[in-house]
């Protein structure tokens, strides 16, 4: 990428809220999807994003049902050099739970796809976070070919 | 021999099911997350003894680790109850899923 084609990028936004229901778990995955092709990145990655973000969507959705109106608030920034994705959900953090209906695997994939991958609790407004990081064009390759969990 | 035909279409995620005597044939159809999760589950009710089970992936274009989950219920279930489950045809993106988890070996595939 040209440094004039990055700093098109740069401040590529998006945020969006979405109801916390299972159904809004593949529109997630489109939207970001779709801001990061237009971030011109390689189709393998956008794909590896498209993924690690239906996994983060689904926990914060298997998580963040405080509330019977209870949202997900996702955003899209972009760096100089990163793509940085927000899932936030208004529950308690991604804590062990009983009866918890996934085998454990939604962060292990997360990590083995994305450059860096940070739980931030409490974030904005006091909900949980989960920032999925992927780099721009020169250093993405890193995040191409997903690392066996 | 009964052949029984159940297709039910969700508007993200679809499953076929065709029973002809002990063969059944489950296709999924589109992407399958969190959603299409009790869709597939309840497709795969009522499996009897001895039959044989075939999960057709060829139009699953997309899966997240509900699948595997999915894939992980059903195999357990197929011990338990005397049948056997087979994966046909899994596309590239569930072939990732699968190694990224290290469950590329963990269940009977076919192309």
């Amino acid at each position: 990428m040209t440094a004039d084609r990055r700093r098109e990028h740069m401040g590529v936004r998006y945020r969006k809220e979405f109801p916390c229901s299972p159904g809004a778990v593949r529109a997630i995955r489109d939207d970001v999807a779709a801001v990061a092709r237009r971030c011109d990145l390689a189709e393998e990655t956008v794909q590896n994003i498209r993924l690690a973000v239906s996994e983060a969507a689904t926990n914060s959705i298997v998580h963040g049902r405080a509330r019977a109106d209870a949202q997900l608030v996702v955003r899209v920034n972009t760096s100089a050099d990163e793509l940085c994705i927000v899932i936030a959900d208004q529950g308690h953090g991604m804590l062990p739970r009983d009866d918890s209906p996934g085998l454990g695997l939604g962060l292990p994939i997360m990590t083995s796809l994305a450059k860096r991958v940070e739980v931030v609790s409490p974030g904005v407004d006091g909900h949980t976070e989960v920032h999925l990081y992927f780099p721009l064009e020169g250093a993405q390759n890193e995040s191409s070919t997903p690392r066996k969990g | 021999m009964s052949r029984r035909v159940d297709a039910d279409s969700g508007e993200e995620f679809a499953v076929r099911r065709v029973t002809t005597g002990s063969e059944v044939l489950i296709e999924l159809i589109g992407e399958l997350d969190i959603a299409g999760l009790d869709q597939l589950l309840d497709a795969a009710r009522d499996l009897s003894p001895a039959c044989n089970v075939t999960m057709d992936l060829s139009q699953l274009t997309f899966m997240d680790s509900t699948g595997i989950r999915a894939f992980m219920t059903l195999d357990l279930r197929s011990r338990s109850e005397q049948w056997s489950l087979t994966l046909k045809a899994a596309q590239p993106q569930v072939l990732n899923v699968l190694k990224v988890c290290g469950f590329d070996d963990r269940f009977k595939m076919i192309p």
